[in-house]
């Protein structure tokens, strides 16, 4: 359910380039997110996560996957917003970046949005705990205000802990 | 009528490819000094049917290349050349030169003229001779002996001693009974030795005045030949003849004793004691791509999982009424299991795939760094899974650089030791149950433990003297650490034996070193046969499942308060039968909520690696199965403890512990947890 | 009736020319990788014609066409060598062998079936 926005001084053209890009637009605690849909395989219900022994609080373990061991992390510890619920509507986003699957626990999936690159707003010092190195820009959208998140670079960052740290160039 | 050979090129270029790889193996372990005649014939068979093959089917280039080598060949193996360590470097680079130019063949890609130019100046340069005629053939004329072909009739009185003859004869040389008529019959002789000795010999078994003995010259031959057909490329010796004249002989059977077949004269040819490197048998085969396999062993894996779903709902049922039911699972458990091994032995290949590269690696990398080297391997036949054959390469190649490298004294120095002046490597494969063990060793010389202590309190790591030399050894593999005072462009860049333990870690594997100063060095790697599907245990601990290899497990038990000993600055320690094990506490290990704390509450899961034992303790058991194992690292990364992961019957996830690992970091585990 | 030919010669893939263009010229080929196979083949099958390298493991083709002409059945079975040279030293070495002629390597197959019609049609 894709909608335009409605600030958009270009036409909107039929194919995806630099100048704009979907997202989908999830919720962590109070606060709202971006991320490039392209990176997403599916969503899912929380559920059934194998706990791993000393790893951080936010990766969560992993889960079975339709036969894949996948690691599920949860970004509302990480980044400390809010108090984590599991409950019936919490969300798994699962992730296929350059075909690792990360599943990615949120509080909510609301839509996807096509968002211009020359709508994005220049960021300032401290963006909701995340570090701006993560963050591609800001959008506002019905007087919200959504951060739009380089979910590659972040899946992919030493903090994450999600590779093998040998393995990072 | 045209028939295309083109069909056949492809047979050829697989079958270059395997002389090459055949003329390798026999360069690089032939002995300069005393060369075995067989393995020179061998290495000119090689270069002789190239050649034939590639004149065949039109690859000049090829073609006249080995035609260099081949005469070359053809004179060492004649002993007119004596074999020299140039020679077999230059013979060496030459086969690398044939096959870029077979792979160019293959691809369609154009060849360097001016290297092929360039190799074969070099074959023709190494050891000229005095008359070099290009456009004859390579058969080398041996300037001293002069041989001869002679025809000795004899009437046909004497049928009776033809064999007799034939016997005395080939003492002289190469005998052949040629013509066989009513009233007379020819031998023909090739011999350096003159008439006179033809007829001494004679004597002894017929009146010498029947002789009758002709010399026969080229000229003589020319012109028994049929026609001069050098253009038409073939020729007869007489005028066919095949009417099929039945001549009556004797119905004695022919037999020339071994005996005097060894009296011929040394011509080069090879009587049956050559082991055969490529089989003969053409043994059927097809290829496979990898991803197919692949495909094929994960629907095994999931066909395993699936089924011991439905067994464990079967084994709900009430026995009785379901009996076939029950019957018919039974039959399908075994089904699988003889599936699950077929689809595994795909994929099992063996160790010489990954052996074979070796002796050319070491062969030049002892030449350039000039220490002189002999290498020995053993169990190349050993198998191991495909995936783990491909990772093995890399570490087993570190290691043997930084054997030749740093291990290997120079050939003085070796010699002033009292060493042989070549270094010995050894690669040996063995079958250890449920695991194989590569371990590579060399007499050299050995770790220095004090060089290894300094370089890490240099580097600010927490070593003490007291450290056991097993805790020493293992700092070389500490990352950035290298104890050469010179970094070689070979090793010695220091992140080489890190790397080689995390590549073996990755594959599910450990890796060990011994050492004796002054005597040598050995590095130890035990890989797990298979990472797909392995026999395990699952056991309980807080809300999670495990599984534990049951190759590791001797047994499991409840035990006795009076059986848990507690030893200072050891931990808690349970009493087996008289031996005294340390005790493992996972749950504190891993940092996980349980209910069961005390040892006598729960069970304990007697495990061995190759040198320790160990009791691990978890909440409970909860069955055997097999599982089909998972990587952690496909989505995920290594985690410590961990060797895989697998998926239960009901979906879930549970992890398969890493018991080497577990053992290692146990010992350094206190159980403050436990109590009693 | 079928005529059979039996061709020793250690690299398959001459075995296979060999074998594919006699036999599309009618003839019955056997196959055989060295002298010692070559032996074996021939004490195995009746045989109109034997073509054969020089160069092979276990026992080459001089050794093999000597003790072929041992046998009794194989006294008048025309021999051919195939070499890569023409060398009268070889051509010699065929003959005392008991050779009765030798075909030039490389040949094509035309020239191959040429020559094997000449010895037997």
């Amino acid at each position: 359910m894709s909608r335009n926005k409605e600030l958009s001084s270009h036409e909107q053209s039929g194919k995806s380039s630099l100048a704009s890009a979907e997202y989908i637009i999830f919720s962590l605690d109070t606060e709202t997110y971006g991320l490039d849909v392209l990176k997403v395989q599916e969503i899912r219900q929380y559920g059934a996560v194998t706990k791993i022994a000393n790893t951080p609080e936010f990766i969560k373990g992993v889960i079975n996957l339709r036969g894949l061991i996948v690691p599920i992390v949860d970004m509302r510890i990480k980044f400390n917003l809010g108090q984590a619920r599991y409950d019936e509507s919490t969300i798994v986003i699962v992730l296929n970046i350059s075909n690792r699957i990360i599943g990615m626990v949120v509080d909510g999936v609301t839509d996807v949005l096509e968002i211009e690159t020359s709508e994005l707003k220049a960021l300032p010092d401290i963006v909701a705990n995340i570090d701006t190195q993560y963050i591609t820009g800001l959008a506002t959208y019905e007087e919200q205000m959504i951060v739009l998140v380089d979910i590659e670079r972040l899946m992919n960052s030493h903090e994450m802990a999600l590779i093998d740290s040998a393995l990072l160039h | 009528m045209t028939i295309d050979i083109n069909q056949f090129a492809q047979i050829f270029f697989e079958e270059a490819g395997e002389l090459l790889a055949e003329a390798e193996q026999l360069l690089l372990s032939i002995d300069v000094l005393n060369p075995d005649a067989e393995q020179l014939n061998a290495i000119f068979r090689a270069a002789h049917s190239i050649k034939g093959g590639s004149a065949t089917f039109g690859l000049n280039e090829i073609s006249a290349v080995t035609h260099e080598l081949e005469t070359l060949l053809d004179r060492i193996r004649k002993g007119e050349l004596p074999l020299q360590e140039i020679h077999v470097d230059l013979f060496l680079l030459t086969k690398d030169v044939i096959e870029s130019l077979l792979n160019n063949y293959q691809n369609g890609i154009a060849n360097d003229s001016a290297l092929v130019q360039d190799i074969i100046s070099q074959l023709q340069a190494i050891a000229p001779t005095a008359s070099v005629e290009k456009n004859k053939s390579t058969c080398a004329p041996s300037p001293n002996r002069e041989e001869n072909v002679y025809e000795i009739e004899l009437p046909a009185s004497y049928v009776a001693e033809i064999n007799d003859l034939q016997g005395e004869l080939a003492i002289l040389g190469e005998v052949a009974l040629v013509e066989q008529k009513e009233e007379h019959f020819v031998l023909s002789l090739l011999t350096e030795e003159n008439e006179q000795s033809i007829v001494s010999i004679c004597a002894f078994i017929v009146d010498t005045k029947d002789l009758k003995i002709t010399r026969l010259t080229n000229s003589a031959l020319k012109r028994q030949a049929d026609t001069p057909n050098e253009n038409l490329g073939y020729g007869f010796f007489e005028p066919l003849t095949f009417s099929g004249e039945n001549i009556e002989s004797d119905e004695k059977t022919v037999d020339l004793s071994p005996v005097v077949l060894a009296q011929r004269r040394q011509k080069p040819t090879v009587q049956g004691k050559i082991e055969k490197i490529m089989s003969q048998k053409e043994l059927s085969s097809i290829r496979v791509e990898v991803e197919k396999i692949d495909l094929l062993i994960n629907l095994v894996g999931e066909l395993i999982i699936t089924q011991s779903m439905i067994e464990q709902q079967v084994s709900l049922l009430d026995q009785k009424t379901h009996i076939n039911l029950i019957n018919s699972i039974n039959q399908l458990t075994r089904n699988t299991r003889d599936l699950q091994e077929s689809a595994l032995s795909i994929r099992m290949m063996p160790m010489n795939y990954v052996f074979s590269r070796f002796p050319r690696m070491v062969h030049d990398l002892s030449a350039r760094l000039g220490k002189q080297t002999t290498l020995v391997m053993t169990g190349a036949t050993t198998e191991l899974d495909k995936s783990l054959i491909e990772r093995i390469v890399d570490p087993l190649t570190h290691l043997f650089r930084n054997c030749i490298d740093h291990g290997i004294e120079m050939p003085a120095i070796r010699k002033q030791l009292g060493k042989s002046e070549a270094g010995n490597l050894t690669l040996s494969a063995t079958n250890r149950g449920s695991h194989i063990v590569i371990e590579v060793s060399d007499d050299g010389a050995g770790l220095d433990r004090q060089l290894i202590l300094n370089k890490a309190l240099s580097r600010g790591l927490n070593v003490s003297e007291k450290m056991s030399d097993n805790e020493v050894w293992q700092l070389i593999f500490a990352p950035g650490f290298s104890t050469a005072e010179v970094v070689t462009e070979v090793s010695g860049r220091g992140f080489g034996m890190d790397v080689v333990k995390q590549n073996i870690g990755a594959m599910g594997g450990t890796i060990m070193v011994k050492s004796a100063r002054g005597y040598g060095m050995s590095v130890t790697i035990s890989l797990p046969l298979t990472l797909a599907i392995m026999r395990g245990m699952t056991v309980a601990l807080g809300d999670n499942v495990y599984v534990i290899p049951m190759s590791l497990i001797i047994e499991t038990l409840r035990p006795q308060v009076e059986e848990i000993k507690t030893v200072t600055g050891q931990g808690l320690m349970v009493s087996v039968r008289g031996e005294y094990i340390p005790i493992i506490v996972l749950h504190a290990l891993f940092n996980q909520k349980t209910e069961i704390t005390n040892p006598c509450k729960g069970v304990l899961v007697i495990v061995e690696t190759d040198d320790k034992k160990a009791a691990i303790l978890v909440d409970a058991l909860l069955g055997q199965q097999q599982v089909v194992i998972k990587s952690l690292e496909t989505h995920f990364k290594r985690i410590p403890g961990l060797s895989g992961a697998t998926i239960m019957a009901d979906g879930l996830v549970a992890l398969i512990l890493d018991v080497p690992a577990i053992l290692q970091s146990g010992q350094h585990q206190y159980s403050s947890g436990a109590k009693q | 009736m079928q005529k059979t030919i039996l061709a020793v010669d250690d690299s398959k893939s001459l075995r296979q020319m060999v074998a594919f263009s006699l036999k599309a010229a009618g003839y019955q080929v056997i196959l055989a990788v060295d002298g010692q196979d070559g032996l074996d083949k021939a004490h195995q099958h009746v045989v109109d014609l034997v073509l054969t390298d020089q160069n092979m493991p276990v026992m080459d083709g001089f050794t093999m066409i000597q003790k072929l002409r041992q046998m009794d059945s194989y006294k008048n079975v025309p021999i051919l060598f195939l070499t890569t040279e023409s060398s009268d030293e070889m051509k010699l070495q065929g003959k005392a062998a008991g050779a009765n002629g030798w075909l030039v390597k490389p040949f094509d197959p035309e020239r191959l079936v040429t020559v094997v019609q000449k010895v037997i049609g």
